[in-house]
């Protein structure tokens, strides 16, 4: 074996076991290969164009608009339309049926008899209907704590106080992005094989930051309407430090158990960026630098992060500390020497909470763009390839890959009633995902198919009287009841992180953990846990606006800048 | 006719074959198996509303294919479920005959997706055939224009699966909308409202996790 092999095999991704961990899962940031700054890097390279052929706002902030990139060989528009909300309709929840604007992501520029469509369905959400020229739909609402004080700053001639605009991050939170063919709108498939699709979730970034852009245009054409002789357009940079903020519940928990695959792409895609990034060498002086400069922008992140929620109060507390450590530690060691990145990740393994790790890993990626920025490409996934059964799979082989992958929930003892304390359900009222306390209410019947450790758990038991070289096939043609855990398991085999490897029904169970690391891969930051289940984020605070993208550098807006950073 | 992604339909069927009683592994192939016949145009959620009402609440072994002395599959009780039969040749694709007859069953254009499967799995050409039809899926598992006209589909029928037959057409083209009438949809909504849980105040509070305020 040649050096280099040796070093390949000696650092290896991290073992699923490790990783795919709840509370290491929910302690995710994100990274060079999250979804919205893959976005804006293509947007940029590829020289996309912005336009707004529609911008039509009263003083109420009542009106449409159409906000258009256009790229090589398509274009996409955002439709906007802003509403004027009484107050006490107001509610990030998914349950709610008014908001103050609604979006969709349109496929290709529309013409008056589109926008007519649109005007008559988008604004009722999930009581409209859209059609395969829409990519997606999506609202928002204002937060009442700040839009209010920059209309009457910036009508005032002022720009608005920066303490307040970093306290909230943003002026509307979105409360829902649907995608892929809810509502009607275009399956995945239908334009999964456009070059700027593949990664996952591009159309739902892009209509999130024209969203952004449409939300700061909409602020200062208010202020314009309310005073046309003194009002001010915000300062650029002020500007850009309202992000886009986001809402988001239970709904998207059960959307990582249901795409084993692509779960697997994603987490797979960091693991290996890493393990490129350990195995280098030796560190150049650019990359010191750039590592540096992140460290420290690292640091102003977590300063800027609030949260309420007393147990992300505790973690930002304990990651200042890991930050602090970070930064002694290569004061002292220095990223010379052999391996050097590889040496500061075990230190960092030994030292580090999970949640300055997994800073850590952000951190490590930053400066190595070339290396890692590919992986971006891996990290879709067509989820019918896993489809398909293996029935000529042995009893024994599966046995084997059960013990293997769910090891951890053979050894739970299922009939302890806290360890089922709780079931997955669809509320008839809302159509949406919700969590429930088992034993309390009548929620067996109901239950959807969200906790495969338990149901694993099941079928190796149900496996103990097969004949051990049998095939698969015969036993599923007796036991349907298995078919579910059967697929994720040969899925899990050929996929090592396509499992979470904990208990999803727990007592103890944190669904923000499953938010998180989803909306991590998004690109989300500074999140703020409102329960044990809900959480707000902020997306694309710092990034340059659509119409500045290309006189701003490259994918140098994920981290707020530190002082004296150039 | 009511367009429907893909996508709604694949989720619609699933939800209504779990609420039909099929299990969530069945209810997946349910879904997957409307989706696969509306992309080529073919009815795929008519005849699942059709099935999962005739099946509604059925114990599974009955409906499930068991070969006889002569090796054809015949059902365990008076009719074979096109998803259970199915979902079996596509399971033991590479241990099938090159001539495999079976039935009664239902609503046999449901079988169709499966072989699908099975082609891909083993990559060689497979047949559906009943009467004068005969619909060839390639070694990749696309769909030929069908020899003899369509099956009278929504019928009990006796079919043969064919392996390694001639398919040098060119596919059908497949599209990214679904149709359904409304009848079908209804009936399909109407199985997999069962999957919902009623709604009541504590499950309304609590379920979605509400506490602190979201209006600010």
């Amino acid at each position: 074996m040649d050096a280099r092999a040796e070093t390949d095999a000696a650092i290896a991704c991290r073992p699923p076991g490790t990783v795919m961990r709840l509370s290491r899962l929910g302690s995710f940031h994100q990274t060079r290969l999250s979804f919205m700054r893959v976005l804006l890097r293509r947007l940029r390279r590829e020289n996309w164009r912005f336009e707004r052929p529609v911008f039509s706002i009263d003083a109420r902030g009542v009106g449409e608009a159409v906000y258009t990139m256009r790229g090589p060989d398509r274009a996409y528009s955002l439709v906007a339309f802003a509403h004027d909300l009484p107050p006490d309709q107001r509610s990030d929840r998914v349950i709610a049926t008014a908001w103050d604007a609604t979006f969709t992501l349109f496929d290709g520029v529309p013409d008056a008899g589109d926008i007519a469509r649109l005007r008559e369905n988008v604004p009722r959400q999930e009581a409209g209907r859209v059609s395969d020229r829409e990519l997606s739909v999506s609202r928002a609402n204002r937060s009442v704590r700040l839009f209010e004080h920059v209309v009457d700053a910036l009508a005032a001639g002022r720009q608005p106080d920066p303490a307040r605009v970093d306290e909230v991050g943003y002026l509307m939170r979105t409360t829902a992005v649907y995608g892929s063919g809810k509502l009607g709108a275009a399956d995945r498939e239908a334009i999964e094989t456009r070059p700027e699709f593949m990664p996952p979730f591009q159309a739902e970034m892009l209509s999130v930051w024209l969203t952004r852009a449409f939300v700061m245009d909409l602020v200062e054409e208010m202020a314009r309407h309310r005073a046309a002789g003194t009002a001010v357009a915000l300062d650029p940079d002020l500007r850009r430090r309202f992000g886009i903020g986001n809402s988001t519940g239970l709904g998207m928990a059960p959307f990582l158990i249901s795409h084993p695959i692509l779960l697997n792409n994603w987490i797979h895609a960091r693991e290996e960026a890493l393990a490129r990034v350990r195995r280098l060498p030796d560190a150049g002086a650019d990359t010191v630098r750039i590592f540096h400069r992140m460290r420290a922008r690292a640091e102003r992140c977590v300063a800027l992060w609030r949260s309420e929620h007393p147990v992300q109060r505790q973690r930002l507390t304990a990651l200042a500390a890991d930050l602090d450590a970070l930064r002694a530690y290569v004061a002292g060691a220095g990223l010379s020497g052999p391996l050097p990145w590889d040496r500061l990740w075990r230190w960092g393994e030994a030292e580090l909470t999970e949640e300055g790790q997994e800073m850590l890993v952000s951190l490590l990626l930053e400066p190595h763009g070339a290396l890692v920025d590919g992986l971006a490409c891996c990290m879709s996934a067509e989820e019918v390839e896993g489809f398909v059964i293996d029935g000529a799979m042995t009893v024994d082989r599966l046995r084997a890959i059960l013990e293997e992958i769910y090891g951890w929930a053979l050894e739970i003892d299922w009939t302890a009633p806290e360890t089922q304390a709780r079931a997955w359900y669809v509320s008839a009222a809302k159509l949406e995902p919700r969590l429930g306390e088992r034993w309390e209410e009548d929620l067996g019947p109901y239950e959807q198919p969200l906790a495969p450790g338990r149901d694993a758990a099941r079928l190796y038991h149900a496996l103990a009287d097969e004949a051990p070289g049998g095939p698969v096939a015969g036993f599923l043609l007796r036991h349907p009841d298995h078919r579910h855990s059967v697929r994720r398991a040969q899925i899990a085999a050929r996929h090592p992180y396509s499992e979470i490897r904990d208990n999803t029904i727990g007592a103890d169970l944190m669904p923000i953990d499953m938010l998180r690391a989803k909306l991590s891969f998004f690109g989300a930051g500074h999140f703020d846990p409102r329960s044990d289940r809900w959480v707000r984020i902020n997306m694309y605070r710092g990034a340059p606006f659509p119409h500045e993208l290309h006189a701003q550098p490259e994918d140098d807006w994920s981290w707020p800048r530190a002082g004296g950073d150039a | 006719m009511k367009l429907l992604s893909l996508g709604e339909t694949e989720a619609l069927v699933r939800k209504a074959a779990r609420g039909a009683g099929r299990s969530w592994g069945m209810a997946e192939e349910a879904g997957r198996t409307a989706r696969w016949l509306e992309a080529y145009g073919l009815p795929g959620a008519m005849l699942s509303a059709a099935l999962l009402e005739k099946t509604d609440g059925a114990a599974a072994a009955p409906l499930a294919p068991q070969p006889d002395a002569a090796g054809v599959w015949r059902p365990g009780g008076a009719v074979l479920c096109p998803l259970a039969a199915g979902t079996a040749l596509s399971d033991a694709a590479r241990a099938l005959p090159e001539d495999l007859r079976l039935g009664p069953v239902l609503c046999p254009l449901l079988i169709l997706p499966h072989l699908a499967a099975a082609a891909l799995q083993t990559g060689r050409s497979h047949a559906l055939c009943w009467g004068d039809t005969r619909l060839t899926l390639t070694a990749l598992g696309a769909l030929l224009p069908p020899e003899g006209a369509w099956p009278d589909q929504d019928r009990v029928a006796r079919v043969t699966c064919r392996r390694d037959v001639r398919a040098d057409a060119a596919p059908l083209a497949r599209r990214h909308r679904a149709a359904a009438a409304q009848d079908t949809i209804r009936r399909l909504e109407r199985l997999a409202e069962r999957t919902y849980a009623p709604e009541t105040a504590d499950r309304r509070l609590s379920g979605a996790g509400a506490g602190l305020t979201d209006n600010d």
